[in-house]
């Protein structure tokens, strides 16, 4: 019986050659380099806050920091790039470090200061977002790029979670996404299902099956995005696995 | 008004006791969301639920099934190991299948028989239904099939074999299967077969839509075409000897009989395709084997092998070598076959469009391409008719198949209050059957109802993504912006959306605004965030720059004019910008920087003085700024927990509203000081927030799917539910509408003074991005992301029913012959009214003593009122007519002869007197034996028998001229028997709890005939002509019976609420039901389908009983009254005699905005889509002047006629001329 005939069951999403990484890492042939451009231009896009977020922590002011992350993804998206990742062959989250380590320093040598509003636009940053992010952020001791790593699961959880939210609101349950999204972590801490039943209205059995479905879906929509991020021959277990580490 | 406490952040994760930062995503542990991750959903089922269900213990799932997942467990209690199958359905399904499944599965356990599993138990432990059964260790056929086993024919023809003497052996003991195909069959150890599953399939036969059987049965290739047309009634054990046919097929042929691309093809097939021969695709196939196999497989269930058994037999045969019994196929019946193999060569019969029931509309063309096509002789043209009739016979079925699918879906719709959708499929219905009353009538009901609002001109285009929108403050422009494109300003005339200007702004324009007075649009272009904004000025009239173009430092997304329209302001940032505007140039009025610690404008609005500005700030603060010195005048902290998001202020600048990003908080504050007036709280994130004009109101939208209209006095709060998340709500200038963007591409209207929708959600099959409302209210400008923008009528055409209230509660209603005039029985007495007019006429004053509904003359001049003096009144005057009667005891039960010449008395002491009422004369004294309180009276239609019952149980029939018993009283069984009349009056019904009996008037003979319910029934009536018998049981269900035969006509018919009201129509044809809950519906007596779809009698909120029903005598019209006295008057729209216009799918789809689209997915096999707007327009130039004066011809006529001279109702001017 294939898996996508039983309700609520929706198929593992295949994961080569169509993800984001993926393709940027083929860009070597050049008839793939539009794809493979656009193809990054998604991923920075989706990502840019741990850049933010790294360069702001180092001290530097709002509008120096908001005209470097602009320059540095200008920079990224310029068509070099794709060769350097060719050869890299990292994962898109280790890249896009390194590739920034590397702009700092060479910023930091040639004290180039960009005018303010001199280029085009690269990447539309949602600062006042950023900013109240950055505020709540708890002060630690921990290297700067442990806490981008950190900022790079949250911006991804993140993304999962509005899509999630997304669908249910296009369902017409956002209501009921709203109280059940607790259960993604488990059930403790969490109103019982019996509880849960009676603010729904429904029966508890109809809940733990709701709760089944949601996890599964979170699953799926959560593996898809990390994959976006990984090549062809990369894990998305172990990436999973690392990225626990830092908790 | 309560404040809600505010967030306490738990510091750690309960599940992992880790810390819970501020930023977790969603307030959730990063470390467990990712852990959660990791897990495949196996190893999920198995970490979530206990490995424990009841007295078994899963070792591990063996495979997933439509049903659930089976594992090998073991048993505690004997140890030993077996299959579980959890029934993952049992989670969702309601008790009553659950139960049902139950009793299935128990009937398939006792199945004792090699080649079926043998079940072992059927249990619920947990919340969750399993059944265990014997561990068959082989795989299942499908498993075989597909890891490329080939079977030999002898093999498939044994193993089928050995399956059909199961089946049969399953069969006559009342079990089907219903679901046979190779994930079905397991092959045990000794690689014997073994059949599993028995009647599961039961479970999901609740839904009968095809959608469901799908998604639960997988493929749809080895179900038979009853199935697939969810035909569930028909549903015998033909389907399982189809079944074994279609396994047969696949372990010959080596791919199932019917294999589409999609689930949707591949339904098609099975309703209209033959299969390929068997032979074709193995030579290894005798033609034998391949009748065998092709007689299983036949579409019409009659036409298979009448049992199992006999498929056994015939396989035995073949494997013997001995002849079999089936005969390979005529030439008649290859023909047909043929036909169906090539629907395109056979022409159009055979698919969607006709629906031919008898041979004479087949074209001579396509007849003459039949006969060329087989080069036929004269001999053989007897034959073809015979085909055509028998291809003309399936094609009705096929598009049957199709349109009762199409109708269930649009029935739901229906009910879900999503009437554009049921239009678009009832449309399609009516499509396949140009002659299906039921379908024309819903959708004569639901366009006078709907309240449908049209789109007006073609379509406007503007540049791509037209994000803003708004009418001119005199209503006599307008103005669109987009954010690319050669021109991204477009001023049109707001009467017909005429393109005056376009006018490129030089970039992006992310917002504009009037000035107050009109005449100048003042433009901030380029992208928020990005660059310079550039102000300018235009004018309204010709579209002309007025000052030179001002650079800003900062970009911006707002723009606005102050009340004087001196200044501008563009928040941004830190430094919101004012601009002063004089004639001949902008000028920055001042950089309004605070000397305090910066904080970013979230959102900022002019108030009544000249420098007045409101300010919220990203620090939760609002601010009253002054913009010519920069001081902060006042300030006041809002108790949001999540960002701040958008400030509004009234049109009358005293309150101001506060809005955060995701809590749904709304904070409202008085303009004067910053006082803070309410606090309201949403339970999802608010989208959008407007002041009403006369700033009494605040309407605010959010992701909860409701409008919320809060008083910014009181408390008061409605709630209006939307059906989807709506953002940017505007009022009409009047205050009487609001309209909003719905984020499922549609725009909706509300009436605010009803506090309902004013019209369906208008459908734009696309992301809307702005909605506005000219300032006469009329009109509606909606834009979209294509850049398209289009201009909607505001005004729906609503059909009103004609409405009033009695003064009292209301108990029976009685319509006067001529349908003029309606009389309502109320606790205090009569009331007259006027139909026509709704206007009240007469009071009769005098209480109703006990609960029999009053009885009139024929010529409604006189009424009986049940009273214990008897008495009978002139209705116009209110007096008594006739001289009070020498009654021997007040009366507990009265009548009035349908002659309207004599009344019946009867009292507590059973005596029952004759009257002529006019002179006071007693007439005769029949006598009851064994004296008891009479119950009911009541005289034949005929007026010559008077009928009584007696709480002794006895019915008493006498001669009401002489007094004198027709025939011995006959014994009820409970004394709450009531009776009725058939027809004129031959045969009597009396209904008695269970039962309903029927009797010869005349001789008082029982017929044989009793119609036994399950439940109580509650209510009984009869159709005018004495032959349909409606009764409502105590379920709410209600049933039709023939007065002649005991099986029911139609499918019992559930209802929402109790059913206190039931009438039939003077012709028979329906009947209506009417609720306890103000619901009504009128039904097709012959089918039992709904009409109308469920009317509601009362107003929201506040529905009362309904309690009384009357066709008026053309049929035309129904009347409704419910027990709180209100009374409703509904048009029934043209009858079933009127010739149902071609045109009418046509208008339907065209209002609706929706139809019926090509493919479809696995989940809806047959979709919506969206109609062009242009077709839309061209449906309505093309109807608004159908000419004829027919009920249709009057439809479209009103629907589209000028909203300033748009009648009442489609009829209204008939009756009105």
């Amino acid at each position: 019986m294939p898996d996508d005939a039983i309700p609520g069951r929706i198929p593992e999403v295949q994961q080569f050659r169509t993800t984001h990484w993926s393709v940027v890492l083929r860009a070597s042939r050049s008839e793939n380099a539009d794809e493979a451009h656009r193809a990054l231009e998604e991923l920075c896009r989706a990502y840019w806050y741990p850049i933010y977020a790294f360069i702001r922590r180092r001290g530097t002011g709002l509008h120096d920091a908001q005209d470097l992350t602009q320059a540095f993804f200008e920079k990224l998206l310029e068509k070099q790039t794709l060769a350097v990742a060719d050869r890299q062959r990292g994962r898109f989250r280790t890249f896009l470090l390194s590739a920034l380590n590397n702009f700092l320093i060479n910023e930091a040598r040639d004290a180039k200061r960009l005018k303010r509003g001199g280029g085009a636009e690269v990447i539309s940053l949602d600062l006042e977002t950023a900013e109240q992010q950055l505020a709540l952020e708890p002060v630690s001791g921990e290297s700067p790029e442990r806490v981008y790593e950190r900022n790079w699961v949250e911006v991804m959880m993140r993304r999962v979670l509005d899509r999630l939210q997304a669908d249910s609101v296009t369902e017409g349950q956002a209501e009921r996404f709203s109280q059940l999204r607790v259960y993604l972590v488990g059930e403790q801490g969490a109103p019982s299902f019996t509880e849960m039943a009676n603010r729904l209205g429904l029966t508890e059995a109809a809940v733990k099956g709701l709760v089944r479905r949601l996890r599964a879906r979170y699953r799926l929509l959560f593996r898809e995005e990390i994959a976006q991020t990984l090549g062809d021959d990369q894990d998305i277990d172990a990436e999973i696995k690392y990225l626990m580490t830092l908790y | 008004m309560e404040l809600k406490p505010l967030n306490q952040a738990s510091p750690s994760c309960p599940a992992c006791g880790r810390a819970l930062p501020a930023t977790a995503p969603g307030g959730l542990c990063s470390a467990c969301l990712l852990s959660r991750a990791l897990l495949s959903a196996a190893e999920e089922d198995l970490h979530e639920e206990a490995q424990q269900i009841g007295d078994y213990e899963l070792l591990a799932p063996i495979a997933r099934g439509g049903m659930g997942i089976v594992y090998r467990a073991r048993q505690k209690s004997l140890n030993r190991i077996v299959a579980l199958k959890l029934i993952l359905a049992g989670d969702l399904a309601p008790p009553e299948l659950i139960e049902r499944f139950r009793v299935e599965a128990e009937a398939a356990a006792s199945l004792d028989h090699p080649n079926i599993v043998s079940v072992y138990e059927v249990g619920e432990a947990d919340g969750r239904h399993f059944l265990t059964m014997k561990l068959v260790e082989g795989g299942n056929l499908a498993e075989r099939l597909a890891r490329g086993q080939k079977f030999s024919v002898q093999e498939a023809a044994r193993t089928v074999a050995k399956l059909a003497h199961a089946v049969q052996f399953a069969h006559q003991r009342g079990v089907l299967h219903r679901d046979i195909k190779p994930t079905n069959v397991l092959i045990d150890t000794h690689a014997e077969p073994v059949l599993t599953d028995f009647g599961l399939a039961k479970l999901i036969e609740h839904e009968t839509q095809i959608t469901h059987t799908l998604a639960v049965l997988g493929t749809p290739s080895y179900i038979s075409p009853e199935q697939a047309a969810g035909q569930v009634r028909h549903v015998t054990t033909a389907v399982d000897v189809y079944g074994l046919g279609a396994l047969l097929y696949e372990l010959l042929a080596g791919a199932p009989p019917f294999a589409g691309g999609t689930t949707l093809a591949t339904i098609r097939m099975v309703l209209e395709q033959d299969p390929q021969q068997p032979s074709r695709r193995n030579p290894q196939v005798d033609r034998d084997l391949d009748t065998i196999c092709l007689k299983c497989l036949a579409k019409e269930p009659g036409a298979r092998y009448h049992s199992a058994e006999a498929v056994a037999e015939d396989l035995e045969r073949w494997l013997r070598r001995e002849p079999i019994l089936a005969r390979p196929a005529g030439a008649a019946e290859r023909l047909a076959k043929w036909v169906r193999r090539h629907p395109a060569r056979a022409l159009s019969l055979a698919v969607i469009g006709l629906a031919l029931v008898s041979v004479t509309v087949v074209s001579d063309y396509s007849r003459r391409r039949v006969s060329a096509a087989l080069a036929v002789s004269q001999k053989q043209k007897g034959e073809i008719e015979q085909q055509q009739i028998a291809i003309a016979r399936h094609a009705a079925e096929t598009a049957g198949q199709l349109a009762y699918s199409l109708e269930l879906q649009a029935a739901q719709h229906a009910a879900a209050g999503r009437h554009s959708s049921a239009l678009g499929y009832w449309a399609q219905v009516l499509r396949l059957n140009p002659s299906n009353h039921v379908a024309a009538s819903r959708i004569f009901q639901t366009l006078i109802r709907g309240g449908f609002v049209q789109p007006l001109g073609p379509a406007l285009n503007n540049g791509p993504y037209a994000h803003a929108s708004s009418f001119s403050p005199d209503g006599s422009h307008l103005v669109i912006a987009s954010e690319r494109g050669k021109s991204q300003l477009f001023i049109r005339a707001a009467a017909d959306g005429k393109l005056l200007r376009a006018i490129d702004a030089g970039g992006s324009v992310a917002a504009f605004d009037f000035s107050p007075d009109g005449t100048k649009i003042a433009t901030l272009v380029g992208l928020a965030g990005w660059g310079n904004g550039r102000v300018r000025l235009w004018s309204t009239a010709n579209g002309q720059p007025l000052v030179p173009e001002f650079l800003l430092p900062d970009s911006g997304y707002r723009i606005n004019f102050n009340a004087d329209g001196t200044l501008l302001s563009v928040p941004w940032a830190i430094e919101p910008q004012i601009l002063a505007a004089s004639a001949t140039r902008l000028g920055l009025r001042t950089n309004a920087r605070p000397a305090e610690k910066p904080y970013f404008v979230v959102d900022m609005v002019w108030g009544a003085g000249p420098g007045q500005l409101f300010i919220l700030g990203d620090d939760k603060q609002v601010r009253w700024l002054d913009a010519f010195s920069g001081t902060t005048l006042a300030r006041r902290n809002l108790n949001f927990a999540e960002l701040a998001a958008q400030l509004i202020i009234s049109p009358d600048h005293h309150v101001l509203a506060a809005r955060d990003k995701e809590g749904g908080e709304v904070a409202l504050l008085d303009a004067a000081d910053l006082r803070i007036l309410q606090e309201l709280h949403h339970p999802q994130p608010v989208t959008g927030m407007a002041f009403s004009p006369d700033s009494s109101l605040l309407a605010v939208t959010g992701n909860d799917a409701t409008l919320h209209l809060w008083s910014v006095e009181g408390t008061r709060h409605k709630l209006l539910p939307t059906g989807a998340p709506q953002a940017g709500p505007t009022f009409s200038a009047d205050g009487t509408k609001l309209a909003a963007v719905g984020l499922d591409h549609t725009a909706r209207l509300w009436s605010i003074p009803q506090g309902e929708p004013l019209c369906e959600p208008l459908q734009l099959g696309q992301r809307v991005l702005s909605v506005c409302l000219n300032p006469t209210g009329d009109r509606l400008l909606t834009t979209c992301a294509d850049g398209s923008a289009t201009l909607w009528e505001a005004n729906p055409a609503h059909a009103a029913e004609l409405r009033f209230t009695a003064a009292r509660p209301i108990l029976s209603t009685h319509l006067s012959r001529d349908g003029t005039q309606a009389f309502l029985t109320t606790d205090a007495g009569l009331e007259t009214w006027d139909l026509e007019t709704s206007k009240h006429l007469t009071t009769l004053s005098a209480r109703p003593e006990f609960p029999i509904d009053p009885q009139f003359s024929p010529d409604d001049r006189y009424v009986l009122l049940p009273m214990a003096k008897a008495t009978v009144f002139d209705c116009a005057s209110g007096i008594s007519a006739g001289p009070p009667l020498a009654l021997p005891a007040p009366a507990t039960a009265t009548a009035l002869s349908p002659d309207g010449r004599l009344l019946a008395s009867g009292d507590e002491q059973g005596r029952v007197r004759l009257w002529n009422w006019r002179t006071g004369e007693l007439l005769a004294s029949p006598v009851v034996l064994d004296p008891q309180e009479i119950m009911r009276l009541g005289f034949s239609p005929d007026s010559r028998r008077l009928f009584a019952t007696a709480r002794n149980l006895h019915l008493y029939c006498w001669d009401s001229a002489t007094g004198s018993a027709t025939y011995p009283p006959l014994k009820m069984d409970n004394f709450g028997a009531t009776f009725d009349f058939l027809g004129d009056g031959h045969r009597f019904a009396a209904h008695v709890g269970f039962d309903v009996h029927l009797y010869e008037t005349a001789t008082g003979r029982a017929e044989p005939l009793v119609l036994h319910h399950d439940l109580p029934n509650m209510l009984v009536r009869t159709s005018p002509d004495g032959e349909r018998l409606a009764l409502v049981a105590e379920d709410n269900r209600v049933s039709e019976y023939s007065t002649h035969g005991p099986a029911p006509l139609i499918s019992p018919l559930p209802h929402a609420a109790r059913v206190s009201a039931l009438e039939y129509d003077a012709a028979g044809r329906r009947f209506a039901t009417g609720t306890a809950t103000g619901d009504l519906e009128v039904f097709d007596a012959a089918s039992g389908r709904s009409l109308t779809g469920v009317l509601h009698h009362g107003r929201a909120g506040q529905p009362g009983a309904i309690v009384s029903l009357h066709f008026t005598t053309d049929d035309r019209r129904l009347l409704s009254a419910s027990a709180d006295g209100l009374v409703c008057l509904w048009d029934l729209g043209p009858t079933a005699a009127e010739p149902i216009p071609g045109w009418l799918p046509e208008l339907a789809e065209a209002i609706a905005g929706l139809k019926v689209g090509g493919g479809g997915s696995a989940e809806a096999p047959i979709g919506l889509e969206p109609v062009a707007h242009e077709k839309r327009r061209a449906i309505r130039l093309q109807l608004s002047e159908v000419p004829g004066q027919t009920a249709w011809a009057q439809l479209p006529r009103w629907l589209f006629a000028d909203p300033q001279i748009r009648a009442r109702s489609p009829f209204y001017e008939s009756r009105h001329p």
